[in-house]
Parts: C-alpha cells; structure tokens; sequence
C-alpha cells in the first residue's frame, strides 16, 4: 500500500482474515476506498464478500488484521459505535423492522443522531419534543428522496420487494453515514428496477457526499455504477481495478466461468 | 403549564376518589364494603405490576418471568424503612399534620423501595439481557426466587414468620397515583424514540444495532424501569396489607403477572390495565365456587390463547415474546445472478 493511497483513504482494510473453526472465509484481504468513490466488491458464492461486510460492521471480530474508517480504528467495536462512528449498512436478506411502519422504520434510524435522552423521553420535557420534532422532520425527507412518502404509514412487510430495499436504504441513510454499504441491492430486481437503483446509487452519493461499498451479483450494475472494483474469490483477493482491467481479467473469467 | 394542572387535577381526582370510596365502602351503608375496597387496592397494585413487565416482555420482546422478584425487594425495603426509621421521621416532622406526615414517611419509603428494587434491576438486568429468550426467562425465574429465599432468612423482616407492625400509610389515593404515575412514564417512553428503540430491538435485534442502538442499554434501562414500577407497587402493597409474607412472592406471582399482560395484549397499555383488573377481580367473583376456580381460571386462559392470541386489546403487531424465539429463521436466498 502506497503511503499517499493510505493517507488520504475513508476506509482501510488491512490483512483482515475471519476464520470460523476449520474454515476460513476470509483470507489475507486488503484493500482502500477513496472519499467519495463508487467501490464495488464481487465474486461468486461463498467467496466471503458478506463475511467482509460483517466484518465491516462489527456484527464479526477479525481473526487477524484491521480495520480502519479514518483514522479510526474499527476492529473489536461494537455493531452501534461502528455505526455511530459513520458506517451504514443494507442487508442481503432484508431486515426490516416488519411489524412497524415505514415511517417508524426510517424514525428508529434517527434516533442515532437525533433522539433524546431517556429522562427527557419518560418525563415527556421540552427537549423530547424538540428531538421527535427534528427525527420527524428527517425521517420524511428520506422518504421524499426514496419515494416512499406515500407509503409512510404503510406496515413494513407489506411492501413489495423493491420498495423493501428502498426502505432499507433510507433507514441506512438515516444515522447520517459518511460510508453506505449495499449488501446485493439489486437481488431479486427485474432489469428496469436495477437501472433505476443504479441511478439513485449515484444520486445519492452526489447528494449526500457518501461514499458507498457496493456488494452485487448482478454484473450490469456493478458494471455501469461502480468506479473500481475488488474481485474475491474462496475468501481471497483475486483482481482489483477499474471495470474495464475487471472485465477482461482471466483470474476474474476463471473465478466466475470456471476453467476452460 | 398544561401539564402541571393535568397533574393537579389527576391528584384532586384521586382525593375525592378516596373520600367517595371512604365514605361507601369503608365507614358506608354497603355490607362487606372494606372487601371490595380491598379488592380495589390490589387491583390497582396488579396494574402497576402489569404495566410495568409489559415494558419488558411486550414492548421490548424480552420474556422475563421474575416480576414478583423486584415487587418483594420493593415491598421488604420500603416496609423496613418505615418500620425502623419511621419513629425517627415522625418525630422530625412531628410540626406537620398527621396526614402529611404519613404521606411524607410512605412518599420516603417508596422511593427507597423502588431505588432498591431499580439497583436489583440493573443488577439482574445487566448479564441476564445479553441472553435471549428461555435463557432470559430462566435466569429471571432463578432470581426470583434466590430474592424470596434470602429474604425468608433475614430475621429483621420477620424471616419465615412474616414481617408484621408495618404502619398503614397507604390507600386508594396513594395507589391511584402510583398506577397513574406508572402508566405515565410507560406511555412517556413507548411515544419517545427510546420506546421506537425497544420496539426496534422486539422486531430484529441485528437490525437495531445496525441501525446504531447499543441494544443491551436499552433492553436493560427498559427493565430497570420496570423493576422501579414493581418496587413501588410492593411498597403500596406493603403499606396496605401491613404484614408481608414470602408466600406473596413466589413464582406463581410472577406468572400471574405474565399471565395478566398476555390476557390484555402483550405491548398495549390499556391491555395490561384491563388484563390487571380482570385478573384481580375475577377469581373474587368465582370465590363462590372455591375448588372450581381454579378450573376455569384456566379454561378461560386457553380459550383466550386459542381464539385470540394477541391478548384481549392485543394490536396483533405483538404476537408476543414468545414468537420472537421461532422467527428467527433466515429467509430463503434468492436466485443468484453469476454472469460476468
């Protein structure tokens, strides 16, 4: 790693391995995302890429090697001070908060930066309404920007599934990330439905100054959004660069075609 | 302002609440009246109780079965300290009116008694949430009953003969405050986006933490609230009945409570309220009936769960603690897209 790319870098993976018993899913991996960029990360199943997620995110511990988002480090925090720290994330299998509102989804992500303290809340003070005040107001202007405000009183798992993930953004966006990780967004989408979450990925980091760690399976949004790539397979590094170095990649044919 | 006059008026309320009730039931034409006044008081401590496991086990999803547990250590520790440091207090306040200084020794009491049973709430809390489900459940259900252990081996509180001489400082009025206090504070929390926070945490815990929630602060504040609750309904109970026995309790107390929280609708207020006062008053109704009581306490029990399992007022967002146990099965993958 180069000292200029490590200098200037919002979040750095370093030598990060994850082993669980015998196997290990992840496996010496290193890579950097700059402020700002589009980083896809990809590879055919089982290659750890949602194990790295994980890791990402607290929710797993690295066995050896660190994170870091900054000048932070994030290895051995917590899932919620690593999204305090500025990390948000999607989940693969969405994981709505089913039974409550689509409002109330997006309003439980506010309550990071926004919600009042546990005496303000049981005495019903002056601040309490201030902070619902606030948290209502941000909650409905996420939704504006998903489109989802017609459907803000609607119950969660009645939504279909693009509006799901949609809603999975929003609530993401919604503890105020400087990092969005997007665990597979486009599964399951039909063609038209991955061309307008392509848009709306790049609208959103222009909007909203993210940077945003992409994990998709569908080739043509990984293709058409993101700026450089990390190509995993059984858990290793096997290529990393622009989509174009990618595409023509034989390791990355292999890992993906098998070998000829 | 607004609210200090709600307050003021709900107070004045319970005053002449009282006085209504005094001059019917206690010192009025109807037969039996000091037994339905009884009645009345217990219903009104069972509300607490409910309205405050609700915060736990409904609103929060986590199944804690120990209620009785914090009820004792705020019954014990609030009938002590009047007991021993009542003379003391009387004595310093003895230049106000006999009334206000029963309210001052029972306000002081209580909130000795709700601090304790707060600190065993934390206590208990802080390891025991980090479990889930059963494991919560048992660990709770061994607490409670470690509590009525230990306090059947203190001497000072009357060990296994019961604690007797504690003053009675507490009536209607009192419990009319404590309940409505309670329901304030729960219904206060659940509309904040703390309650959101407890609501989150019920629905998916992976989520919440994702979603920046240190879940286990939550799950315990939300308990230790709880427990404060049941201490106070313990210190009212205590300065009613004026003998504390272990026998109140055990872990068939706690289940009560579960029970009266699942009949009203687990996560609604106005569930567990209704589910505490059925609850009190229905097995006075069925006393007639003596060895049949029991009987169809439960057969009514089954019936609600088979026909209306989200509890009497249920909203049907809160199947219960219980369901959070079996849905946490992943759902299926999806077609995976591999073309490069």
């Amino acid at each position: 790693m180069s000292a200029a790319a490590s200098s200037s870098a919002l979040l750095r993976v370093d030598k990060v391995t994850r082993r669980f018993g015998g196997l290990t899913a992840v496996k010496n991996v290193s890579f950097t995302v700059e402020p700002g960029q589009l980083f896809g990360l990809i590879g055919p199943n089982g290659a750890g890429k949602t194990t790295m997620f994980n890791l990402i995110t607290g929710l797993y511990v690295p066995s050896e090697g660190t994170i870091s988002l900054g000048d932070a480090p994030l290895s051995g925090l917590p899932p919620h001070r690593i999204t305090a720290g500025g990390i948000a994330r999607t989940f693969q299998n969405i994981r709505l908060f089913g039974g409550l509102s689509v409002l109330d989804n997006v309003k439980i992500a506010c309550h990071l930066r926004h919600g009042a303290t546990l005496i303000a809340s049981v005495m019903g003070s002056k601040a309490l309404r201030g902070s619902e005040a606030a948290i209502d107001a941000t909650a409905n202007r996420l939704l504006a920007i998903m489109g989802l405000d017609r459907l803000a009183h609607e119950t969660a798992a009645n939504l279909s599934y693009g509006h799901q993930r949609r809603l999975e953004i929003a609530r993401a966006l919604a503890t105020e990330p400087r990092l969005l990780l997007l665990d597979e967004p486009a599964a399951g989408m039909n063609p038209q439905e991955s061309l307008d979450l392509m848009h709306l990925i790049r609208r959103l980091r222009d909007e909203f100054r993210l940077t945003i760690l992409l994990v998709e399976h569908n080739m043509k949004v990984v293709m058409g959004v993101c700026e450089r790539i990390h190509v995993m397979d059984h858990g290793e590094s096997i290529a990393e660069g622009s989509p174009e170095q990618i595409r023509r990649d034989a390791k990355v044919i292999e890992a993906y075609l098998g070998a000829g | 302002m607004k609210r200090l006059l709600v307050i003021l008026a709900f107070i004045a309320g319970a005053a002449l609440i009282q006085w209504g009730l005094t001059a019917l039931l206690l010192e009025g034409p109807i037969r039996q009246g000091p037994y339905y006044y009884q009645i009345l008081i217990l219903a009104g401590v069972n509300v607490m109780l409910a309205v405050s496991l609700n915060l736990t086990n409904g609103i929060t999803g986590q199944f804690s079965i120990g209620h009785a547990g914090f009820f004792a250590v705020g019954a014990y520790v609030a009938a002590a300290l009047s007991f021993y440091a009542g003379p003391g207090i009387r004595a310093a306040t003895e230049f106000l009116p006999v009334f206000a200084q029963d309210g001052l020794l029972l306000l002081i009491a209580s909130s000795a008694g709700m601090l304790a049973a707060a600190c065993a709430g934390w206590l208990v809390g802080m390891p025991s949430l980090r479990l889930r489900g059963d494991y919560l459940a048992i660990m709770t259900l061994g607490f409670g009953e470690i509590i009525r252990v230990v306090i059947l081996n203190i001497d000072a509180v009357g060990g296994a003969r019961g604690f007797t001489g504690i003053p009675r400082l507490a009536d209607f009025f009192w419990v009319l405050l404590g309940a409505g206090a309670c329901v304030a504070v729960v219904r206060n929390l659940v509309k904040s986006s703390q309650g959101r926070a407890l609501l989150a945490i019920h629905e998916d815990e992976i989520a919440a933490q994702a979603m920046g929630l240190a879940v286990t602060r939550h799950k315990v504040a939300a308990f230790v609230i709880g427990a404060a609750f049941a201490g106070l309904a313990g210190s009212l109970f205590a300065h009613f009945t004026m003998f504390l026995h272990t026998n109140s309790f055990t872990f068939v107390k706690s289940f009560e409570i579960v029970i009266m929280i699942a009949l009203g609708g687990l996560g609604s207020i106005a569930g567990a309220v209704i589910g505490a006062v059925t609850l009190t008053v229905l097995p006075e109704v069925f006393r007639g009936f003596a060895e049949y009581r029991m009987v169809i306490y439960a057969l009514a029990l089954i019936l609600i769960m088979i026909y209306r399992p989200q509890g009497l007022l249920g909203t049907g967002r809160f199947l219960g603690a219980g369901r959070a146990l079996f849905k946490r099965a992943e759902k299926p993958g999806h077609a995976k897209d591999v073309a490069p």
